[in-house]
């Protein structure tokens, strides 16, 4: 008996991508043998992030990185080494950022309820600009440029295909002629593998991306690269500070960089054990050394799986999408629903209720589309969510159903 | 700036004394006319009057008339084609929003009228979702609103609208255009909760004509206002809008508008301008907007044709009328094509003729709505010269 099955807990096929509350992705083989060797002895969690860091700065091309417990805690790590900078009596203050720099400036395109993980440090999220019409033109340049004051801590550019926004590489020569970060939202933006080094590339000073998804690293653990002072707030802010002037790794900064030892900062709840680290840097390593093409064959072979198990039933259109911007392939089943006799969410919820329980991406269920993600399947689950699918919509069981 | 008159012959400063000339008006100030595939955008002259409208504003102009009372006259008709209680000619969509939101803000009551922008205190708080927020909600704040956001870009909640409303709260807003974001609740459930809670709902759907039944969607599903443009898919004037709405409303709206001496004062509206929204909203109640769309539909299989040997280019077409008000044409770059969608534009803009498209999420957008017969070939043609020239 599994341990999910002693708990009495469900599993699932995911054929819904690598979702958080499905569970992200699963773990490679070497992944797991790197976290359980790491849960083996005990070392300096700073010495083991700086290590880290080093490894994440060279897959991404940035200064500095650091491991945080996820893309979103990322957020808020980024956004507090903004606001407080080297300033020991900030980050005590923190979330309070009276007398502070205290505002983020976004497009208005740009806003997400992801970014909560930016507001949870204490900053006010200064909008900017409009959506809609391409006459009426989005966003403006200047409309950035005119919300930075020095009030500002830095400008939030999360990945977002919003038409009519200002491009990162503008968004970054705007704030930095201000004197201003720019704070990259990258969670999902893997792959393409070329997008670990492109928002460094293009300026952020700080970009997140999730460790849990595409990488295919522990679940709770994501990744910041960025510049090297912003990283060092990030470690302050973020470690265990109850340690001692006499014996503390980073000593040599007192009196300089540092006014004295800082009290545990606002990222001290959202802890990253030294697993976490291990399985990351692993799986991190392996991705960056992977291949997009071999990924998306594999992917189209398990769609393939898929497909020819479901076939075209009745009332039923199956088509094979290729993004070139984010190349995942997905399959999307365009439901009839007035001949199949189900809508959208209605297939999903029945692939959710039968046996094995199967999770498909509905973020098109209310145009009755289900979309299969293969990046959380393997080949027998594949055969299993055409099975599935064909016995859901397929006209056979309906037709039966009615006698 | 300064009027530049070319080929302008010697002596013909008294237009009076001189035959009418047989040159095109434009010609003769020197300012180029254009292609317009963007759709019946103002900036590019918004539309194109028929005859029978010209000469029903030329009538117009003889005469003097009480403005306050044309306008009355054909807000029954604007009435009649939105299924309105009431209706209003304003000077177009911008100003029909600017009146709307000084009607929700300020009523009828003169004193708080003289007194917008400025609300005086009194409840003016216009709820607008995220995803609708556009340039042109700078009218609400001119007609004495403020805008309080809720949502986000791509989700909004029932209980967002719920809370947002409160005792400060004067209207709620909605947009709809075929490139509004997709993430405000349906209009269904914003008309419920804002009127549970006695407050009305102002609709700007400028440019969602034709279809025909757009003029009446709204109002059908509860709206209390709805900003129209006369100047686009009805063809009036440029400078023409309107409003449809609850008559109580309505009345509020024409107290602050011209010519009362109201913050709508500068939005004047002509007696041409409202005899020709007249006839030309009775014109598009009843024309063949099927010809129309297959001679668009005929021009996007022109264009689309002449796209089709090239291996630069990834085609998509809209022929879809839920959305748009004609079929589109979207042109994008295959991977490693030598044109810019930018590049592409800017060269069909500055040849001759000019001919003006739009770029949009990095490809670009071809309306047909506002192609003449015939501008079609001058199109393809300028396109294929531009993708060739920037290889």
């Amino acid at each position: 008996m599994g341990f999910y099955d002693d708990l009495g807990v469900p599993t699932l096929i995911n054929a819904a991508g690598p979702l958080t509350r499905l569970g992200g992705s699963r773990l490679g083989p070497e992944v797991l043998a790197a976290m359980a060797e790491a849960s083996s002895s005990f070392v300096h969690l700073d010495e083991l992030q700086a290590a880290a860091g080093t490894v994440i700065a060279a897959c991404t091309g940035a200064e500095a990185g650091y491991v945080a417990a996820g893309a979103s805690a990322g957020l808020s790590l980024a956004t507090a080494a903004c606001v407080a900078g080297m300033d020991v009596a900030a980050f005590d203050r923190l979330p309070d950022t009276t007398g502070m720099r205290g505002e983020v400036v976004v497009q208005r395109g740009h806003r997400t309820s992801y970014d909560h993980a930016i507001r949870a440090v204490g900053v006010r999220m200064v909008e900017v600009g409009y959506l809609g019409h391409p006459g009426a033109g989005g966003t403006f340049g200047w409309q950035i440029d005119a919300a930075i004051t020095e009030r500002t801590a830095a400008v939030a550019c999360p990945i977002i295909d919003t038409p009519g926004m200002v491009p990162l590489a503008e968004v970054c020569a705007i704030a930095h002629a201000r004197g201003v970060p720019v704070i990259v939202d990258a969670a999902a933006e893997l792959p393409p593998r070329s997008n670990l080094r492109r928002f460094v590339a293009d300026g952020a000073d700080v970009v997140v991306f999730s460790g849990g998804k595409a990488i295919g690293g522990p679940q709770a653990s994501g990744i910041v690269a960025g510049r090297a002072d912003l990283i060092a707030s990030i470690a302050l802010q973020h470690q265990d500070m109850d340690v001692r002037p006499e014996t503390w790794n980073l000593r040599h900064l007192l009196g300089g960089a540092l006014a004295g030892i800082p009290h545990q900062g606002v990222g001290r709840s959202m802890k990253v054990g030294r697993e976490e680290i291990a399985g990351l840097i692993t799986a991190l390593r392996a991705y960056a050394a992977g291949d997009d093409e071999a990924d998306r064959d594999a992917w189209m072979a398990l769609l393939d799986i898929v497909a020819d198990e479901l076939g075209e039933p009745e009332g039923v259109r199956v088509l094979r999408q290729l993004n070139v911007a984010k190349p995942v392939p997905l399959l999307s089943i365009a439901v009839d629903a007035a001949r199949v006799g189900l809508t959208g969410y209605e297939v999903v919820q029945a692939l959710l209720a039968g046996e094995p329980s199967i999770a498909v991406s509905e973020s098109y269920a209310d145009h009755d589309v289900v979309i299969v993600n293969p990046q959380g399947l393997t080949e027998a689950e594949a055969t299993m969510v055409g099975h599935r699918l064909r016995q859901v919509v397929g006209t056979s069981e309906h037709e039966g159903m009615a006698c | 700036m300064s009027l530049i008159v070319r080929d302008a012959p010697i002596g013909s400063a008294s237009p009076v004394a001189q035959p009418p000339s047989r040159r095109s008006i434009y010609a003769e100030l020197g300012v180029r006319t254009i292609i317009n595939a963007r759709g019946a955008t103002t900036a590019v002259g918004g539309t194109l009057i028929d005859a029978e409208v010209l000469a029903a504003m030329t009538d117009a102009s003889r005469h003097f008339v009480v403005l306050d009372e044309l306008n009355r006259r054909v807000g029954e008709t604007i009435a009649a084609a939105t299924g309105a209680e009431a209706g209003y000619v304003t000077s177009g969509s911008a100003a029909g929003m600017a009146l709307a939101a000084a009607a929700c803000v300020a009523g009828a009551d003169p004193e708080r009228i003289r007194t917008l922008p400025d609300a005086g205190g009194y409840a003016n708080e216009i709820v607008v979702h995220r995803a609708h927020r556009l340039a042109y909600d700078q009218m609400y704040r001119l007609g004495g609103g403020r805008l309080v956001e809720i949502g986000l870009p791509l989700e909004t909640e029932r209980w967002e609208l719920e809370r947002a409303i409160t005792g400060r709260t004067a209207a709620v807003a909605y947009h709809d255009s075929p490139t509004t974001t997709p993430g405000a609740l349906p209009f269904e459930v914003v008309v419920e909760v804002a009127h549970e809670r006695c407050v009305p709902v102002i609709v700007d759907a400028a440019s969602t004509l034709p279809p025909v039944d757009h003029l009446r969607r709204w109002i059908r599903a509860g709206a209390d206002l709805v900003v129209y443009s006369g100047g686009k898919g009805i063809r009036g004037p440029q400078d023409s809008g309107m409003l449809a709405g609850r008559r109580v409303l309505i009345e509020a709206a024409r107290a602050n508008g011209s010519p009362f001496a109201g913050i709508g004062r500068g939005m004047k509206v002509s007696k041409e301008a409202m005899v020709g929204l007249e006839v030309a909203l009775r014109r598009f109640l009843t024309m063949d907007h099927e010809a129309e769309r297959t001679l668009h539909g005929r021009q996007t299989d022109l264009i689309e044709a002449s796209l089709r040997r090239r291996r630069d280019v990834r085609i998509a077409c809209e022929r879809e009328w839920a959305d748009w008000p004609a079929p589109i044409i979207r042109v994008h770059p295959m991977a490693g094509a030598a044109w810019r969608p930018e590049a592409v534009r800017d060269a069909m803009m500055a040849g001759d003729p000019s001919v003006h498209i739009n770029v949009e999420r990095g490809g670009l957008l071809i309306n047909t709505h506002c192609l003449r017969e015939g501008d079609e070939m001058t199109l393809a043609a300028s396109l294929t010269a531009a993708l060739d020239g920037a290889r």
